[in-house]
């Protein structure tokens, strides 16, 4: 569980990491053109590890299902979500684009109760209401705005 | 009073971003939760991202097929700075399934809304003078990172 904690961690570093990273690549080259850059860096990079961590027998052996699935996901992450988000933070910059995007994890509690059925505490529902009183906040920031 | 209109920032275009990384969070929740219900039938997380990444990568080529073929030698500079950004985007991608193997979604999720105050201890170190946190948008991003902490809590 512990470790699970970790790598969830590990990752929001990593994550605001690359993001700051493509922020300043933007500098040089589009939305677009950083994709396909960072897009074939990453399946390299990920193929390597897999490669490197259980072998060449860990690519094959899956179904139809998971591959349908796999092409659903990489739509909705890089498709839908990396242009967008690329595109937003080319627009609000990282500093508006990155919170709006933090505030993700309410969408993926809506989809646990609607989806998945669960039933959402009061720290629950609270918390869903500070997130979005904080996109509030940072979506009316008028100094950030006029810059 | 022409010319300082003529100048003025298009706040439509700010607009314009926060809704489309408003998108970008659905869609990224949405491949989140796709992936807690395949990570572990079989297949690693790491095995998970990297087909994710591989088939968005085909869908990325395929959408953007007429750009790619009219587009100009990119700057060295934007190349190394976008390699280095794939990199961390894959320790991100598969430290996170990864994670979703030992601990369930609703838990997982939560805690990666924290990367605004990892981009803001970034944005201090990489861009400073080139971005600005104003007062208003530490307390919202507070704010956010505070309500994502509730919900990962009560999970």
């Amino acid at each position: 569980m512990a470790f699970g904690v970790g790598l969830a961690i590990f990752c929001t570093l990593c994550f605001g990491l690359g993001d700051v990273i493509a922020r300043r690549a933007m500098f040089h080259l589009s939305p677009a053109g950083i994709l396909f850059i960072t897009v074939p860096m990453t399946v390299v990079s990920l193929g390597a590890a897999v490669l490197l961590a259980e072998g060449p027998g860990a690519f094959s052996g899956h179904g139809l299902a998971f591959f349908g699935l796999a092409a659903l996901m990489g739509f909705l992450a890089y498709v839908s979500g990396n242009v967008s988000y690329f595109h937003g933070m080319k627009r609000a910059g990282v500093t508006l684009a990155a919170p709006i995007l933090g505030a993700g994890p309410l969408f993926g509690v809506l989809l646990a109760v609607t989806l998945g059925g669960e039933r959402p505490g009061l720290l629950t529902i609270g918390g869903a209401f500070v997130i979005v009183a904080g996109v509030a906040v940072l979506v009316s920031d008028r100094e950030r705005i006029a810059e | 009073m022409s010319r300082l209109a003529a100048r003025a920032p298009r706040p439509s275009t700010v607009t314009a971003g926060i809704l489309l990384a408003g998108l970008a969070a659905c869609s990224f929740a949405s491949a989140g939760y796709v992936a807690s219900q395949l990570v572990g039938d079989g297949a690693s997380g790491m095995v998970v991202a990297f087909y994710e990444s591989l088939f968005g990568l085909a869908l990325l080529f395929a959408v953007n097929m007429r750009a790619l073929s009219r587009g100009a030698q990119p700057p060295r500079n934007g190349i190394l700075w976008g390699l280095a950004a794939g990199v961390a985007y894959a320790f991100a991608i598969g430290a996170f399934y990864t994670s979703l193997e030992r601990i369930p979604f609703s838990v997982a999720a939560p805690i990666t809304g924290a990367v605004p105050l990892a981009s803001y201890a970034f944005v201090l170190l990489l861009l400073r003078g080139s971005e600005r946190i104003t007062r208003r948008a530490a307390l919202g991003a507070a704010m956010v990172v505070a309500g994502v902490a509730m919900v990962g809590v009560s999970a």
